[in-house]
């Protein structure tokens, strides 16, 4: 369709002024993310979503050091203690406050998820974007691998990655990175497919813009929107996949310890001592919503056919 | 449109009722007096082939169906099984057993021939049985196993169908003991002969036991019922045996509270304070230790005054009393209470403590090697296999040697194998470790710590020591042997390559109505020969 | 057709064989052997063993073999538990964690689509509402707590239900319950969401203008339309459930793969390992592929083309 027709400086020629300035529009000019904002305001469950998030990451932040104990005082003589006055959220079964140790593995269990989905993006955005925009062979072949990679049960990997890499921080961000990424490079993929066909990517090769130029300043900004519902959408899988390591005796632990391990330590206690994996696992539970309903409340925000 | 909204709630409470369901059947039959133990051993058998056999659920299902030489009793006294007596040549060498007549369950008769037969199958190379050590005190085993000598020079002779000879290399006062552990049970030749596989079906595994084998569903449950073959029958009053091979702790709690199970092989630490006073909650002994490696090849480890300093400063009695809370006894020396010494009386008791906890004195010592107040400590790392108790009291410990000496460690949790290939590698600071025997008798926790030996692994090497323990192990003399374990465990202790933490117990559930279940301190879990419901 | 079928399956293959390798080659990099115990054997007792499994031979050598096993559908002997093979432990395994996630799937796709299309036709009512949290809290529970809280209430505290094992119909269900809940909450927010477009679409004020039955509204062009998305959502749920049954089975001690799959791990039982992730692997494969055709069997809109967007 771009053809062989010759473009040359003489073709164009100014537009009058005043064409334009009748076509103006009587809205104040409201910016896409602007946009995305305002609408999401409007999403009550999002905005609480939003709410909880800030304030997990307030209680992460401070909330060692509200408690008059640290995350590793034992006190043997204290051991299992009910929720009260001296420990908000009782203690565990070597006497230490539990109220420090949600704390401390909210700064485990947040990071493991934003951190986790941060790498994701990474690795997802430059291989789905590479990928989308290479198309033919090489999309197929790469995406090929992903279908290979994906059809690993992640588990096993996850598992060998963790005996591979010893137990700790490092190594379930490597593994959970190594599992979630192909999902983010399929939903950059799609979204780079359909972009490079639309008409201002040509017009940018068209006026001599190279690859990597159209990659990082035309696509991957307009494919922000899906990836960060995306992003949005993967802090609590990762949260939850680091609860299920830690249920296989993987997660992180000593003397800090992720939610997930707190929540599969309370478990042996629950017939006495149900607080034990209540307030692990009600944290848990809380912050999967909060991130489903910003998640949520973003993709509706950020979806065009929903725009009035 | 109202009409299918009902509908489907009608339909979707109707699936959500389902859910709910009736009474669980399971619960009603514990009925009156049937003669049925159900138990719960922990785990899938990895064989029920004695001569390949290691773990202890492998062990424990094999002891209810197959008989030994002897078998240990109530007081952990051996009498004689299929053997119905034997002598000892007076330089402790030859054993000759007589045996009684016993049948195997398809009817042949059990012969001396058999257990020629079945020990000889686990030396042999190509078994590849990883117990096959145990019947190293044997003339020639060693050889035969290693592919170096001949079976026929084996120290092994059936003098006639009821006369079993076996010639030792030296005198060893355990091996009659270990007559009546699982790699020394018989097996039935022809049927052995005729299908390799035959341990792995009920329908085909001949025993000569107690009980016999009706069904085994993998990871589910092994049945057994009474062997009306069994020589000593009419002592058996347990009709049925419902062994079940469930591994989660959590899971098999609910299962004995819920009537599923009659007895509790093992329990929560969790669990335990809610017990306390509960009929039902028994404490048994344990022969088995648990204690921390130091690699004493890597700094700060060699100098045996870090290692003092470290083992003076954990306070044994809260470990024991809060985070273990199953009665176990906080250990001063390395070989548990259990064993008998050369009088007649307790090894653990005539040989005593052998330190004791003390602040100063750790201070002091610590101080010495150049680290005062822990000043300079190098980065060291305490590791233990993924373990819920583990893990506690390496925290637990953790947190007394920074309060009272002022050591940071770190603590690594690796997975089992993971753990057992750097434990032999040397590959760690200090390490977890337990040890239960594998006969009762002291040598069978002090042997592990000659130069060199396989479960020495904390690289320790001291000549003194190596030398008594070779003495005790060249006499039949008990006097003899015991005064040199004792010397050796006290070398131990001095040099404390090793520091013992405490000494195990065994807490089980069992129902009250359960009578005669023998729960033995070591290599098996229970024995049900003489158990019975009232 | 036949072309995109052919390619399918060279995919499949193809990415089999990628991770026979890979996983074999993880595996024989873990530190520890099989036959690594507590209690140290002997050397001699160590070459016997290994002698006898061929774990001295050269990495190439044992490498080949096993794909030449394998391709023969011999996955070989189990290391731990040595008189059993591969082949016996999946034919064992599989048939039960097979009855056990065709239920937990069923009943997700039961319950699911139901909640889904009663909430939306009655979007914002109670029914809603309450479909919806009850969809939201399955949706933020680990399935290990989940297990274990049902354990906890229907087995200790009410009696009501056998704690575990399996075998009867009262075994079955709370680990149905525990093993669907997540996809069930999904496919109920799906269904939901789905059948709201749906509902706005045109052709449904065509079909009320028309003069239909709204019980042919609802299902012939509701449901049937809004169904699409959740048919896509099926390859997912097969994966889900069957990761899910490694926690659901052990914890309810299920005589399933998973379980044995999480103990071989635990193990270190290289040929189980590795059998049963080729299985799986393929197991799911195939799954996906047999929801490709099943969706175009639903929407005519789409027709099977030479590639396939992945």
């Amino acid at each position: 369709m771009t053809g062989k027709m010759e473009i040359t400086p003489q073709m164009f020629k100014p537009v009058e002024r005043d064409a334009l300035a009748a076509e103006e529009i009587a809205c104040p000019s409201v910016g896409y993310w602007q946009d995305v904002w305002l609408r999401l305001k409007q999403n009550k469950l999002a905005m609480t979503g939003l709410v909880i998030i800030a304030l997990l990451a307030l209680l992460a932040l401070v909330g060692p050091h509200l408690s008059a104990h640290s995350y590793d005082d034992q006190d043997l003589q204290m051991v299992n203690q009910p929720p009260g006055g001296g420990y908000w959220f009782g203690t565990d079964s070597l006497g230490r406050d539990l109220f420090t140790r949600v704390c401390y593995g909210a700064r485990i269990s947040l990071a493991i998820g934003l951190l986790t989905s941060v790498i994701c993006m990474v690795i997802g955005v430059l291989y789905g974007g590479i990928s989308g925009y290479l198309g033919g062979r090489v999309d197929e072949i790469m995406m090929r691998f992903v279908e290979v990679i994906y059809s690993i049960p992640f588990l096993l990997y996850v598992i060998l990655l963790m005996v591979l890499l010893e137990p700790g921080l490092k190594s379930i961000f490597i593994a959970l990175g190594i599992v979630y990424w192909q999902n983010m490079a399929r939903v950059v993929r799609g979204q780079v497919l359909s972009l490079k066909e639309q008409e201002y990517i040509y017009a940018a090769r068209l006026l001599g813009a190279g690859t990597w130029r159209i990659l990082l300043r035309h696509l991957i900004p307009n494919t922000m929107g899906p990836i960060i519902v995306s992003m949005t959408l993967l802090v609590p899988e990762a949260i939850f996949t680091e609860a299920f390591l830690s249920f296989l005796g993987l997660g992180v632990s000593a003397p800090m310890a992720s939610w997930g391990v707190l929540a599969s330590d309370g478990i042996q206690g629950l017939r006495n001592y149900p607080w034990q994996l209540f307030f692990p696992a009600l944290f848990i539970s809380i912050t999967m919503l909060a991130f489903n309903f910003v998640g949520d409340g973003l993709r509706d925000a950020l979806d065009p056919r929903l725009r009035r | 449109m109202k009409k299918i909204l009902l509908a489907l709630m009608v339909l979707m409470a109707f699936v959500l009722a389902g859910c709910g369901g009736d009474r669980a059947k399971d619960t009603a039959d514990k009925s009156s007096t049937t003669q049925l133990i159900r138990y719960n051993v922990d785990a899938e058998p990895k064989t029920l082939d004695p001569a390949k056999s290691t773990g202890l659920p492998d062990g424990t299902i094999e002891l209810q169906m197959l008989d030994g030489l002897t078998r240990y009793d109530a007081n952990q006294e051996i009498k004689p099984a299929i053997a119905e007596n034997w002598d000892i040549s007076e330089d402790g060498l030859t054993y000759t057993f007589k045996l009684r007549d016993a049948k195997w369950s398809n009817g042949d008769p059990v012969t001396a021939q058999d257990f020629v037969y079945s020990w000889l199958r686990a030396l042999a190379p190509e078994t590849a049985s990883e117990y096959a050590y145990q019947f190293f005190y044997i003339k020639g085993a060693e050889d035969y196993n290693s592919g170096k000598g001949k079976k026929e020079d084996v120290g092994l002779k059936a003098l006639d169908d009821k006369t079993l000879q076996v010639v030792l290399n030296a005198p060893a006062p355990q091996f009659l003991g270990l007559t009546a552990f699982q790699t020394y049970f018989p097996v039935n030749r022809k049927v052995v002969e005729g299908n390799p596989n035959w341990f792995a079906d009920p329908k085909t595994y001949v025993c000569d036991g107690p009980f016999k084998m009706v069904s085994w569903e993998h990871n589910q449950k092994i049945v057994m019922e009474k062997n009306p073959d069994y020589w000593d029958a009419k002592n058996v009053k347990l009709q049925k045996l419902e062994i079940y091979l469930i591994e989660n702790l959590d899971t098999s709690f609910n299962m004995y509270n819920n009537g599923q199970l009659d007895l509790m092989n093992e329990i929560n630490a969790q669990e335990l304070p809610a017990l306390q006073g509960n009929k039902e909650l028994k404490i048994l002994p344990d022969a088995s230790v648990y204690f921390y490696r130091f690699n004493v090849t890597r700094k700060p480890f060699d100098d045996v005054r870090v290692r003092k300093a470290l083992a003076l400063a954990i306070d044994r009695k809260a470990l024991v009393e809060s985070v273990m809370k199953g009665g176990q006894k906080p250990a001063y020396a390395f070989v548990p209470f259990g064993f008998k010494d050369a009088g007649g009386k307790d090894f653990r008791e005539n040989g005593g403590d052998y330190f004791q906890e003390d602040l100063t004195e750790a201070k002091k010592l610590l101080a010495e090697a150049g680290y005062p107040d822990g000043k300079g400590f190098p980065k060291a790392t305490i590791m233990f296999n993924t373990q819920e108790n583990h893990q506690k009291v390496a925290e637990a410990i953790q947190q007394m040697w920074k309060k009272n000496l002022g050591i940071d460690v770190t603590i690594q949790n690796v997975e089992w194998q993971v753990y057992l290939d750097r434990e032999s590698k040397l590959d760690y600071d200090i390490a977890r470790a337990g040890w239960s025997p594998d006969y009762l008798d002291p040598m069978s926790f002090i042997d592990m710590f000659v130069t060199g030996g396989g479960n020495n692994q904390t690289g320790w090497s001291n000549k003194e020591y190596d030398k008594l323990v070779n003495e005790a192990k060249s006499t039949g003399d008990q006097k003899i042997r015991m005064t040199s374990m004792h010397q050796a465990e006290k070398i131990l202790m001095d040099e404390m390559p090793v520091t013992p933490l405490f000494f195990y117990t065994h807490p089980v559930m069992i129902k009250e109505n359960l009578k005669n279940v023998i729960i033995p301190p070591f290599a098996t879990y229970a024995d049900f020969k003489w158990a019975y419901v009232e | 057709m036949a072309q995109y079928l052919l390619r399918r399956v060279t995919t499949i293959i193809l990415a089999l064989w990628l991770i026979i390798t890979v996983t074999f080659l993880i595996m024989h990099s873990i530190p520890g052997g099989p036959f690594a115990s507590e209690k140290k054997v002997p050397d001699v007792i160590k070459h016997n063993l290994e002698e006898r499994y061929h774990l001295n031979d050269p990495l190439g050598k044992q490498y080949i073999d096993y794909l030449n096993h394998l391709v023969h559908l011999d996955l070989g002997p189990s290391f731990k538990y040595e008189y059993r093979t591969v082949n016996d432990i999946i034919k064992e395994g599989f048939p039960v964690s097979a009855t056990l996630g065709s239920l937990a799937i069923a009943f997700s796709l039961v319950v699911g689509l139901l909640a889904g299309v009663i909430s939306a036709l009655r979007q914002n009512h109670w029914q809603d509402y309450l479909a919806m949290v009850l969809a939201t809290l399955s949706f933020s529970v680990p399935s290990f707590i989940l297990s274990g809280l049902l354990m906890y209430f229907f087995a200790y505290k009410l009696q009501l239900l056998p704690p575990a094992m399996w075998g009867t119909w009262q075994q079955a269900i709370l680990p149905t319950l525990a093993l669907a809940a997540l996809p069930t909450a999904f496919i109920a927010r799906l269904m939901r969401s789905s059948m709201l477009e749906v509902l706005q679409q045109d052709y449904i004020k065509t079909a009320r203008a028309k003069g239909l039955s709204e019980r042919v509204i609802v299902l012939r062009h509701g449901v049937r339309n809004a169904i699409l998305p959740v048919v896509t959502y099926l390859g997912f749920l097969v994966t889900e459930v069957l990761l899910g049954s490694f926690v659901v089975e052990s914890i309810f001690a299920i005589p399933g793969l998973g379980r044995w799959f999480v103990i071989s791990i635990l193990n270190r039982d290289y040929t189980v390992i590795l059998g049963v992730t080729v299985f799986y692997s393929a197991f799911l494969m195939l799954m996906n592929f047999l929801v490709d055709l099943a969706y175009v069997a639903v929407d005519p809109r789409i027709k099977l083309v030479d590639r396939k967007d992945v």
